[in-house]
């Protein structure tokens, strides 16, 4: 499979705040990854460097083939984001979201249809014309990963998309991540919910204080043996 | 159930110096706040020294002066939503803050206002003048005016949260609109009727003016029941104030349910990516109530006061700019904050940094344009003579530069120092209190000078010279947007910039 993702010394500075150091990662084409750890590891610094939306301090950072540093540009029309808090311009409706998204995708006329059966799969058709800042939480998650989705990215980041979203919510999410590996995206999912981290991908890798410490086969971390080993990666 | 703490007020006035980290910005403000009384002292000490030519002219304007200071002291709150915020509501929703901390703080802020400021300033200095001979009092006469203006701000902000309580229900909103519409029309007819300057020359504020001269000249007995009964309205003022916040507070506001809940009418894609950018802001901005109800206020109260009091042209060169300096304060200073927490997901989309400035700096543009055009359309109404070409290119030219210049400044701004700002709340400003205090400073000094400059220019008597000045001044305006662009393409400013509005 080629790589989709591929990360090599990373390094991410606030001004003295290091959020994320000496970072490597490869996702292969048709693959999922899962990004755990506690908060502050750097797993949201991380996915917003392979959004185009954070240039890195230090690091080569690849998406489907393009240099997502020396041009994000093309790199974001690769990639499919879900950012971790809100992501929604308040007053815009879900259907101007995607408007503007398809606009700026250059999409062509088809996409609608797509976009009405996504809306339809996470239960927002209802909610299509209303302005998002009357959202709940986790209609608002729902809909960054519909955002994220829709125009079937190379590169399907979702940071947190199970946050606050109940279960058909949760499902729904689960058989997008499924539908974009089986067409072959790389997808990464940065979450804290362990049971469906393992449930969602093929790898997991554990961040701590920015930096991988480990990096395993999801079904390493699940079960009670699972997330005791998790426990102890994290301190 | 715990008790709620006696002072509220200190701990959240500690917490927000705190929180202005950079010692520079500390420095201003307290120059800021230090400024205030230094010129008030500057001004009663600079009318002292006038030439005594025109007292009774001063004496006889005054109580107009006191009555401007109302009506800005009443509509102010109203327009705010029910004043400014040490801290927007919902960062304080964990909090057990009592309404009256927050109708205290309010108060607090209220100075936090340039037009307070200058009315402020304007009745000190024409008391300071008319009582100017040797053989007054001047320190009692001026606190007794100072008095007044604190009795006022407590009265109009108590108002001010009655009105926005009444308005967060249906019929509360139309009750109000027919009270507007009344007083609306009530100033028409006076208008129409020729009567406005007897009414004013009978305003009743002439009292407080007869309680500042019995204090200048030491008669306490008679001073005293008028300063008790001063001091009697303030009392209450607080009290009712207090228990209206608290009320206002308490409401369900169904404007803002309708407004979550209402599906909006779905529009067509349109033709490219820069349109469909501008709609989305545009809709981020007239969907926005603080915004919304700002821009009319913005664009037809000063035309419409301007109109009544029946402003010549050469003085109408003035108005345009203090309105597009208003409009830009709106949202203009922040205007990325229009994204909210979904910047970062704007950000992740293909298109240039440069696209996403120009959206913005189109819709601040016509925005401070549209505001000041239509308020310069209506002064002109009832300016007298239709204007000379020089006095028309001088307005037209102030209003175009002053829009341009205002535009460049808030872009500037917006790409240096973002907030994050949801402005979606009734009293959201884009910015912390202290700061929107500074940037309407710097926003009426600069259109007040180019308005200034046009003024000179009309002199001229010769068209070209007001348009060469606009040439001038647009050009300038295009340079700095430019310089604000490019700081936007740069790949770590655009990403501050979206960190910082994005913050939930």
């Amino acid at each position: 499979m080629p790589t989709a993702v591929e990360v090599v010394g990373l390094h991410v500075a606030f001004g003295d705040v290091v959020a994320v150091k000496s970072f490597d990662l490869m996702v292969p084409a048709a693959m999922s990854v899962a990004l755990v750890g506690r908060n502050g590891a750097g797993k949201s610094t991380t996915l917003r460097v392979l959004a185009g939306v954070l240039p890195p301090s230090a690091g080569v950072v690849t998406v489907a083939g393009v240099d997502a540093v020396a041009h994000p540009e093309d790199a974001r029309a690769l990639v499919g984001y879900c950012p971790d808090v809100g992501g929604l311009i308040p007053r815009a409706t879900p259907w101007e979201h995607l408007q503007l998204a398809a606009k700026l995708r250059g999409l062509g006329p088809g996409w609608e249809s797509h976009a009405k059966d996504l809306l339809e799969r996470f239960d927002l058709s209802g909610a299509a014309d209303r302005v998002t800042a009357g959202f709940s939480h986790g209609m608002g998650r729902r809909m960054s990963v519909v955002l994220a989705a829709f125009h079937s990215p190379a590169v399907l980041l979702l940071d947190e998309p199970f946050d606050g979203v109940d279960p058909l919510g949760v499902e729904a999410t689960l058989e997008v991540i499924r539908e974009h590996r089986l067409r072959g995206a790389a997808v990464v999912v940065s979450t804290h919910l362990l049971e469906l981290a393992v449930q969602a991908c093929d790898e997991a890798v554990v961040l701590r204080n920015g930096s991988v410490v480990a990096a395993a086969p999801a079904a390493e971390l699940s079960g009670e043996e699972g997330a005791r080993r998790y426990r102890s990666l994290l301190s | 159930m715990t008790a709620v703490p006696r002072s509220q007020l200190r701990p959240l006035l500690r917490l927000r110096w705190t929180m202005v980290r950079s010692p520079n910005k500390r420095a201003g403000l307290v120059a800021l706040l230090a400024g205030f009384p230094a010129l008030l002292v500057l001004g009663s000490v600079v009318a002292r020294l006038l030439p005594r030519t025109d007292q009774t002219g001063i004496l006889l304007v005054t109580p107009t002066v006191m009555l401007g200071f109302i009506l800005l002291a009443f509509a102010a709150p109203l327009a705010a939503g029910g004043g400014n915020e040490l801290y927007p509501a919902e960062q304080l929703a964990a909090y057990p803050i009592h309404p009256r901390t927050q109708f205290a703080a309010s108060l607090l802020l209220a100075p936090l206002n340039l037009a307070w400021v200058i009315q402020v300033l304007t009745m000190v200095a024409f008391t300071s003048y008319v009582f100017i001979d040797t053989s007054f009092r001047i320190i009692p006469a001026l606190l007794t005016m100072l008095g007044f203006v604190v009795v006022v701000t407590f009265v109009a902000q108590a108002f001010a949260w009655t009105i926005i309580g009444m308005r967060q229900t249906h019929t509360g909103r139309w009750l109000t609109w027919a009270f507007a519409g009344l007083l609306a029309a009530l100033a028409a007819l006076s208008v129409v009727s020729g009567r406005l300057t007897e009414l004013l020359d009978q305003n009743p504020l002439r009292g407080i003016l007869i309680l500042a001269l019995q204090a200048a000249e030491g008669r306490w007995l008679a001073w005293l029941p008028g300063a008790a009964t001063m001091v009697l309205v303030g009392g209450l003022g607080f009290l009712v104030g207090s228990r209206a916040c608290a009320w206002a507070l308490r409401r369900t506001p169904d404007v803002a349910l309708e407004h979550g809940a209402r599906p909006m009418d779905r529009r067509k894609e349109a033709p490219n990516a820069f349109r469909q950018l501008v709609r989305t802001d545009r809709a981020s901005v007239w969907r926005s109530t603080a915004l919304r109800r700002g821009i009319y206020v913005l664009a037809l109260l000063p035309g419409v006061v301007a109109a009544a009091v029946g402003l010549d042209w050469a003085s109408l060169v003035l108005l345009p700019g203090l309105v597009a300096a208003g409009a830009g304060l709106l949202f203009g200073v922040n205007a990325f904050c229009l994204d909210g927490s979904g910047a970062l997901w704007l950000s992740s989309l293909p298109h240039t940094s440069r696209l996403a400035f120009w959206a913005k700096t189109r819709v601040v543009l016509e925005i401070c344009a549209g505001a000041a055009f239509i308020a310069l359309a209506a002064g002109g109404l009832r300016s007298g003579d239709l204007p000379t070409s020089t006095q028309l290119a001088a307005a037209f030219g102030a209003a175009a530069a002053c829009c341009l210049s205002v535009t460049a400044s808030c872009m500037g701004l917006s790409v240096r120092s973002p907030h994050r700002a949801d402005l979606s709340g009734s009293r959201d400003t884009p910015a912390p209190p202290a700061t929107m205090a500074a940037y309407s400073v710097r926003m009426a000094s600069l259109t007040t000078f180019t308005g200034i400059g046009f003024s000179l220019a009309a002199l001229a008597g010769n068209p070209l010279v007001p348009l060469g000045l606009l040439l001038a001044l647009g050009l300038l305006a295009t340079r700095r947007l430019l310089i604000a662009a490019r700081q936007y393409s740069l790949p770590e400013v655009r990403a501050r910039v979206t960190a910082t509005v994005a913050a939930g």
